[in-house]
């Protein structure tokens, strides 16, 4: 798998634009899932306690 | 440290922001005194001769004495800016004149009482039938549209200003400014702060916590982008624009290209949002001018584009004196702003660990290491700028309150800038927009996954989230009571 160290003095907006029509090979990997659910999991329970806070 | 790294618009923002609200510091301690007393202030008119005036009313200066000496000493500002980058001064002078003086020429125009005026009885004197009643921030649709015509139809005339024209710069110094009026209008409503606070926190936790996750998770899931792709574009899209996608790249160490190419698109789509969410908003929220102003600090990405999408709601609400329309979507703005370098920083601590691969090489080959000190520059210097003219300010009016008059004062004289600067970077935003971005090849994808977020749920939970936080709130200080 070509990763991004090797790509990186190729990058006019041709190229990097070309990348997108072919989807990634990785699948998300446990440190971008933890970080997505954390982010929403913490979200929605600042934003309750908020709304709570503010509409009392 | 690098000089490029140093000398940012922010710093530069800072800079001019902090010093124009300290020259008129000395008001505060007497009231008699105005050193922007000379600056112009631009006003509604059907006469040119009613176009323009001085700040101070007692000062002897002529309407057009005064307009040339402010013009000069933006000028003046911006040459000196060009003289510390070590940029060729006599070259730009021509385009910062220009841009001014266009800048400044749509400002005026917009305050033509056809477009302008609101107040009955002023229709009356100016012998009007009718008007459109856009207020005077119709200027900064005329500097929008202005820049997009120029931009787009003269494309080689719109590149040659484009040199003269730094948004960033125009836009930051006007936010630091900002917080002068910010702090005049709360002045006498100190209990409603903790929930102004709640407010932006409530803005803080919509942006980072769930928008970016929607964003990035849509992105990776469904689009199949890569990382180095969909942490830039969920920044873009879900925070701020063109800082946030540019600080995320550097955070993750993607390649230039990918957060230049993922801004172009912010800057597209944000002027979109501006020229068409206001009205919506208008039709959807007739009797919730907060909600409303509230939504375009939380819906429209980049700076200039959601205060602007702000001023313009404002000008369609028209709640009249003591507005706190533009205060509250910048306030959320500048709450979500606040935070880009923190949540850089968590982005960087996560890349660092978790995908130490997934990092640009040096021109010898080694994988960069992600340098913290670079991530602390990012914060935006502008915001300090604006919280320290807000809070100082505000503790300044709340331990004094005989000093209520003086700061209003103040907020007077840096206003003759603040306004103007938004029309600048109006025309600024619509030079540097180029709407055949969107039929390049290959964007297509990026847009697909704009579209979908914005229209999908980006729109509609930053509706959901303003009218719970801001139904309700009066939109005018004076109703709120002390």
């Amino acid at each position: 798998m070509q990763n991004i160290a090797e790509k990186s003095y190729s990058d006019s907006s041709g190229d990097l634009l070309a990348e997108l029509n072919q989807p990634a090979l990785e699948p998300m990997a446990r440190a971008e899932w933890l970080l997505v659910s954390i982010s929403m999991g913490v979200g929605l329970v600042l934003l309750g306690g908020l709304a709570w806070w503010v509409r009392a | 440290m690098k000089k490029h790294v140093v000398l940012t618009d922010d710093l530069f923002a800072l800079g001019l922001g902090l010093f124009i609200a300290l020259v008129a510091l000395p008001t505060l301690f007497s009231p008699g005194i105005q050193p922007w007393g000379w600056a112009s202030s631009i006003q509604e008119w059907v006469s040119p001769a009613q176009a323009i005036k001085t700040v101070d009313a007692k000062s002897s200066l002529s309407a057009g004495m005064s307009l040339a000496a402010t013009l000069v000493f933006l000028l003046a500002a911006l040459m000196f800016i060009d003289l510390v980058r070590g940029k060729a001064i006599l070259p730009n002078m021509s385009r910062h004149a220009v841009v001014l003086a266009l800048g400044y020429g749509c400002f005026v125009l917009g305050h033509h009482g056809i477009l302008a005026t609101t107040n009955a009885s002023k229709l009356k004197s100016f012998g009007l039938s009718w008007s459109m009643g856009l207020t005077g921030e119709a200027g900064y649709l005329l500097a929008l549209l202005a820049g997009l015509l120029l931009g787009n139809l003269l494309p080689g005339v719109g590149r040659w200003l484009r040199q003269g024209a730094s948004t960033e710069l125009f836009i930051k110094t006007a936010i630091v400014l900002v917080g002068v009026g910010l702090a005049s209008k709360t002045l006498g409503q100190a209990g409603r702060a903790g929930e102004l606070i709640a407010r932006g926190l409530a803005a803080i936790a919509e942006a980072y916590l769930l928008y970016w996750a929607m964003v990035y998770l849509l992105a990776r899931t469904v689009f199949k982008f890569p990382r180095e792709w969909a942490a830039p574009l969920a920044s873009g899209i879900s925070i701020c624009g063109v800082s946030a996608a540019m600080a995320t790249g550097s955070a993750i160490r993607a390649r230039p290209g990918v957060p230049v190419i993922v801004s172009s698109l912010v800057v597209v789509f944000s002027t979109i949002e501006l020229l068409v969410l206001p009205w919506f908003a208008k039709w959807l929220l007739p009797d919730d001018p907060m909600v409303a102003a509230a939504w375009m600090g939380l819906a429209v990405k980049t700076d200039g584009a959601a205060t602007a999408a702000g001023a313009v709601t404002e000008a369609l609400y028209q709640p009249g004196e003591g507005s706190l329309m533009l205060a509250a979507t910048t306030l959320i703005k500048v709450f979500i702003d606040l935070f880009i370098g923190v949540w850089c920083f968590v982005l960087a601590l996560v890349w660092e660990f978790a995908f130490p691969e997934e990092r640009a090489t040096n021109a010898e080959g080694v994988i960069e290491k992600v340098r913290w000190t670079e991530l602390f520059s990012r914060m935006p210097l502008f915001l300090i700028g604006f919280f320290i003219a807000f809070v100082g300010l505000l503790t300044l009016g709340l331990n004094h309150p005989e000093m209520g008059e003086s700061i209003k004062k103040v907020e007077g004289q840096t206003e003759a800038f603040r306004k103007p600067l938004f029309a600048l970077a109006f025309l600024a935003i619509g030079l540097a927009t180029d709407f055949r971005k969107l039929w390049s090849p290959g964007l297509g994808k990026l847009v697909l996954v704009y579209l979908v977020a914005l229209f999908g749920f980006i729109l509609w939970i930053a509706l959901a989230i303003s009218w719970l936080f801001f139904h309700g709130v009066p939109a005018v200080a004076s109703a709120v009571g002390g």
